[in-house]
């Protein structure tokens, strides 16, 4: 594969670990410190970037008040010590932000808008609750359902028409945290994840290099004793298949393929092809299924030409019924989310985009895969969906 | 003037604008009866001729808007054949669709209460306009029913369908404010500028610059939302308002439904839709009981209205005996505005009464229903006192020392020679006789019962019961006072028990006797909850206390040995024994634990079982009809004596006495409400079945003659 030199390049892409929303190790840590320790792990892992030609940092974050507020990616870059010349914007889309951030990033390449992109997302669902501020306008029940405002009801509704049992989901629940624990027993996170100081249950201070919130005893039996949720009369969906509540963040730094080869960076992969879609907000997510169709279309692959894919998973019956309508189901097994995913280690929402592609680059490069998928479903019905090459 | 009549006038303003102004004559309010519908539609017609007017404005010239529909009608109205019923409301949404599709933009100024029928008016016109003392809102659910002249219709249309479901399932009165937001509303404004800024609205949509065709077509049309966000509206909305009104109240689900059924359609196909499902349920047997019991309170609040006029003025109120009781009658009264001493022997007792209007008070301040400085002033306004130094300034003084003849004589005699002369006394007993405890008294006639229940801040009735020597003045101030304090008096005449108590007990006697003869008590309480009372008669009697039943049905049994006194040893006697006390103490039928929150849950207890089964039958399942009419049978038949007995003076009285005191399911519309129901021959050939139970089976003379005779208590 031939590079052009305006093709966007991930030289770099590097994690939190995940804390537990409630009373977790991030409990005392903030956004945007999570958010600048990543910067700065860039910069340390990175001597060749010369971090005063970045353009840009582009940092995806939903719910910005509070600690989020008032343009979190500005204040990250200057608590990481970026040069104040550097410029910083966060954006939105929802549980598609940083994905989103590194497609700007991209876009800013591939139309010679700069060459040097710092991108990422945090969520910290502990201090910045989901619903915190939320007013919506009353007069959207006149053009979707308010129900389709919560994901779980959303995620209800689509595992039943694509009729995906209780069972399917438990045992997809449980595989979520037994690929997740092997893949940190086996070390196969340790490219991806940057310690951070935070703090033990007693309140003591330590450096926290594991997901807290994976649960590396769940059984079959534990998640099929779970009450459902959101419709606990005749709802199938349980917190055990819901992705968990966690704080944690997420970077990559983003070039031209000329200037970090004019760097003498190695090149991780390049962003061969992006795109976004609309759905209905009822099944807000099938979303990845027509951005995916898009985004293969663009790239003039087929899915059979993608060798892994990582699939946000906000519940297991909505990345079940996704993978049913793609036709990818039966290679589930060994394509998809190969080192667990959001079930395990939780999905912060403005974080998870950057998480995911990061994953998806690292079990790329342990498989030595050459095409990798990256998709997922957004609140109100949406779909993002990024594909990346090695090189 | 372009149309003048009896409830509705039309006269034209300048520029065009007509004015449609509501004024029934006669009455105090404007509602939707015969006479306004046919003037309504006779406006209309004028209206649509008088070629002049480019704009009509819809106001009303009293303190509310337009209440609604005349519930009075709603009886006769309802008693005709579905078919009928659903020609007659298509009929007069004819009316509202031809003031809707005037050729001219419309306006309505909401002065006041728009509720019902009432605002579904609003709703068929272009704009509304709202006072900052308006409330708008649709409560037809209350009655059994929904909205029926085209209010599930436009309402969806108008601020979507889940907003349009929430404020017609939930039947609340919305505030300017909220109404403003969801869109219900066009604009709030000052009283005095309502007027004005109605007028202005219709000025504007006649030159053209505010668009109110295109506003109008919006109601004209089907839902917008999708297949698929319809099936998660609807299918989300039935399920959460299904499980949150329960099996007994269709109502608030065939609402959503019907607006399902219609979301597709245009105006007139969803109107139709709209007129079948209000049929249907119109005809339910909860419509009627509702609408009854809506009837029997107006009766009585009318009733209580023409006491007050009598009553002498309560401005300073005192409670004898502090406690959870005095505590809560003290809170009650002071949160309502009437200061109230409260009295007791010990600094024990006060601070006990002062902790229970604290803990109520932070209660209310947590859930931002009052602010702390108001909290302050309500805790003002309770003064405690060990001394009977003020009393001479109190104008009612409410005895709640402990239950015991002896002591209340004692305490009431003491504190009739603290007060004012002509100040009325009244004791708050649950059983003891009112004519006996006056006579320790020098003046009689200024005594009465007031019986609170149990938590006083939350269940509304206090009976207040006449004893044979107590003033009409006495009852008066004593009714005016329980006003006052936000409850609902029912005046009854003086016996053992009174009304509410007097027929509980043999509604317990029915539960003893099926647990004497092997029934499950969990079965009983769970049939009984079924049947809609808010809790089974085990459970009540644990909440309730089983020594304070035990105590009180000695108290019953002495009053009415022939039918109260126990022929066999209860299976609550034995559990009074045995110390089970219920809730009070932990243990009765029961056991009580805590959960996470710090609330008491109930949970089996199989001790229980195995101390009752020595008085009882080898257990075995009951019938679900024949525990409903072993439990209901003997409660009825004392409602009945109760009313051939005058103790209580109408069949709407002892209804609503036991909706409030007993929390008797209301879509039943009360004991004798069921009792008709069932059907008066029915119910004596049922008693008749069960006649070997003994004489809380036995119906008395009276009511075989009415059943023979074809006649009804209401």
């Amino acid at each position: 594969m031939s590079l052009n030199p305006r093709d966007a390049v991930i030289v770099d892409a590097v994690r939190t670990p995940m804390g537990r929303s409630k009373n977790g190790m991030f409990r005392h840590v903030r956004a945007e410190k999570l958010s600048a320790e990543l910067i700065g792990a860039l910069m340390v892992r990175n001597p060749g970037w010369n971090v005063a030609e970045t353009e840009d940092v582009i940092w995806g974050c939903v719910n910005q008040t509070k600690e989020q507020g008032l343009n979190i990616a500005r204040n990250a870059a200057m608590l990481a010590g970026l040069p104040c010349t550097v410029a910083a914007q966060t954006i939105n889309r929802l549980c598609g932000s940083s994905m989103q951030a590194l497609h700007n990033a991209a876009m800013g390449i591939q139309t010679g808008l700069g060459d040097v992109f710092v991108i990422g997302g945090v969520e910290h669902m502990g201090h910045v609750a989901m619903d915190h501020g939320i007013d919506l306008n009353p007069e959207g029940s006149k053009h979707y359902a308010k129900a389709s405002n919560m994901m779980g009801l959303t995620a209800e509704l689509l595992g039943q028409m694509n009729g995906i049992s209780r069972q399917m989901q438990d045992e997809f629940g449980v595989r979520s945290h037994q690929k997740a624990w092997d893949a940190a027993q086996s070390g196969r996170w340790d490219n991806e994840i940057v310690a951070i100081e935070g703090h033990n249950s007693d309140g003591f201070k330590v450096k926290c290099a594991i997901d807290e919130v994976i649960r590396p005893d769940t059984s079959l039996e534990g998640l099929q004793a779970l009450r459902p949720v959101f419709d606990p009369r005749n709802g199938t969906i349980t917190a055990g298949t819901s992705s968990a509540l966690s704080d944690g963040a997420a970077a990559m730094l983003v070039m031209s393929a000329e200037r970090a080869q004019a760097l003498g960076l190695t090149i991780r992969a390049k962003v061969h092809s992006m795109a976004v879609a609309g759905c209905e907000a009822a099944v807000m997510g099938r979303g990845p299924v027509p951005a995916t169709r898009k985004a293969l279309q663009r790239a003039g692959l087929s899915l059979d030409d993608i060798d892994v894919f990582e699939l946000n998973e906000a519940f297991a019956a909505q990345a079940l019924a996704v993978m049913k309508e793609l036709k990818i189901l039966d290679r589930m097994e060994d394509r998809v989310n190969l080192n667990g995913g959001a079930i395990a280690l939780g999905h912060p929402l403005g974080c998870s985009g950057a998480r995911i592609t990061g994953t998806l680059l690292n079990v790329m490069e342990h498989k030595d895969a050459t095409f990798g998928l990256a998709t997922m479903c957004i609140g109100l019905g949406q779909g993002i969906a990024t594909v990346i090459e090695r090189v | 003037m372009i149309y003048d009549g009896r409830a509705i006038s039309v006269k034209l303003l300048d520029d065009g604008i007509a004015q449609l102004d509501f004024d029934l004559q006669g009455e105090s309010i404007n509602k939707f009866n015969r006479t306004t519908l046919q003037e309504l539609d006779e406006a209309i017609a004028a209206l649509r001729e008088h070629s002049s007017v480019k704009g009509v404005v819809v106001t009303s010239a009293k303190d509310a808007f337009i209440v609604g529909a005349d519930i009075t009608e709603f009886i006769d109205m309802f008693s005709q054949p579905e078919e009928e019923l659903v020609e007659a409301i298509l009929l007069t949404n004819g009316i509202f669709n031809a003031f809707e599709d005037l050729p001219v933009p419309t306006a309505v100024a909401v002065n006041g209460f728009a509720l019902g029928g009432g605002f579904e008016m609003c709703l068929a016109a272009d704009y509304r306009v709202m006072s900052t003392r308006a409330k708008v809102g649709l409560p037809e659910v209350k009655l059994g029913i929904f909205p029926g002249f085209g209010g599930t219709v436009r309402l969806s249309r108008l601020i979507g369908c889940d907003n349009a479901v929430e404020w017609i399932c939930m039947g609340s009165e919305n505030r300017p404010d909220v109404a403003l937001k969801v869109g219900a509303v066009d604009a709030v404004v000052e009283p005095d500028k309502l007027f004005e800024a109605a007028v202005d609205v219709v000025k504007r949509a006649i030159s053209g610059e505010l668009d109110y065709k295109a506003k109008r077509q919006e109601k004209l049309e089907p839902l917008k939302l999708s297949m698929m966000e319809q099936m998660m509206a609807f299918n989300s909305a039935i399920g959460f308002v299904g499980s949150k009104a329960g099996p007994h109240y269709p109502a608030p689900v065939a609402a959503i439904k019907t607006i399902q059924k219609h979301a597709a359609k245009c105006r007139d196909d969803a109107i139709a839709i709209e007129a079948k499902g209000f049929a249907k349920m119109a005809k339910t047997s909860v419509a009627r009981n509702l609408v009854g019991l809506f009837l029997n309170d107006q009766a009585l609040k009318k009733r209580a209205k023409e006491y007050e006029k009598t009553a002498a003025d309560v401005k300073q109120a005192a409670v004898l005996g502090a406690g959870i009781m005095g505590g809560g009658i003290a809170y009650q009264s002071a949160l309502k505005g009437t200061p109230i001493l409260m009295k007791d022997i010990n600094q024990a007792g006060i601070d006990l009464g002062l902790g229970e209007a604290r803990k109520l008070l932070t209660k209310r301040v947590e859930r931002n229903r009052i602010d702390v400085a108001k909290m302050g002033d309500v805790l003002n306004a309770i003064k405690p006192a060990l001394s009977y130094g003020d009393f001479e300034t109190v104008d009612i003084v409410v005895e709640a020392v402990v239950e015991n003849i002896k002591v209340k004589q004692a305490v009431l005699a003491e504190v009739e020679k603290q007060v004012r002369p002509g100040t009325v006394l009244t004791s708050n007993t649950s059983t003891i006789s009112i004519t006996r405890m006056a006579e320790a008294l020098e003046h009689p006639e200024n005594f009465c019962g007031m019986h609170f229940f149990n938590p006083v801040h939350m269940m509304p009735l206090v009976e207040v019961i006449r004893g044979e020597k107590t003033s009409e003045g006495t009852i008066a101030t004593t009714v005016k006072y329980a006003k006052q304090m936000g409850k609902t008096p029912v005046v009854v005449n003086d016996c053992p028990g009174f009304l509410v108590n007097r027929v509980l007990f043999p509604y317990f006697g029915g539960f003893a006797a099926l647990l004497r003869d092997g029934a499950d008590f969990r079965q009983v309480d769970k049939v009984m909850e079924t049947f809609g009372w808010p809790m089974g008669p085990a459970y009540l009697m644990d909440v309730v206390g089983i020594d304070t039943c035990i105590h009180a049905g000695e108290v019953m049994a002495e009053g009415f040995p022939e039918r109260m006194k126990g022929e066999f040893k209860s299976a609550m006697e034995v559990l009074f024994d045995n110390n089970r006390y219920g809730q009070k103490n932990g243990v009765g039928f029961y056991r009580y634990e805590t959960d996470k929150r710090g609330k008491p849950k109930k949970v089996i207890d199989k001790a229980a079982d195995d101390l009752i089964a020595s008085v009882c039958a080898e257990r075995r399942e009951f019938d679900t009809d024949d525990i409903v009419a072993r439990m209901m049978i003997p409660l009825c038949l004392e409602v009945v004596r109760c009313l051939e007995e005058t103790i209580v003076e109408t069949p709407a009285d002892a209804d609503m006495a036991l909706i409030f005191g007993l929390g008797f399911p209301p879509f039943r519309g009360g004991a004798i409400r069921y009792v008709e129901e069932t059907g008066l021959q029915n119910f004596v050939d049922l008693c008749d079945k069960y006649s070997d139970l003994g004489p809380l089976y036995t119906p008395t003379e009276k009511l075989r003659q009415m059943a023979a005779d074809g006649k009804t208590f209401y």
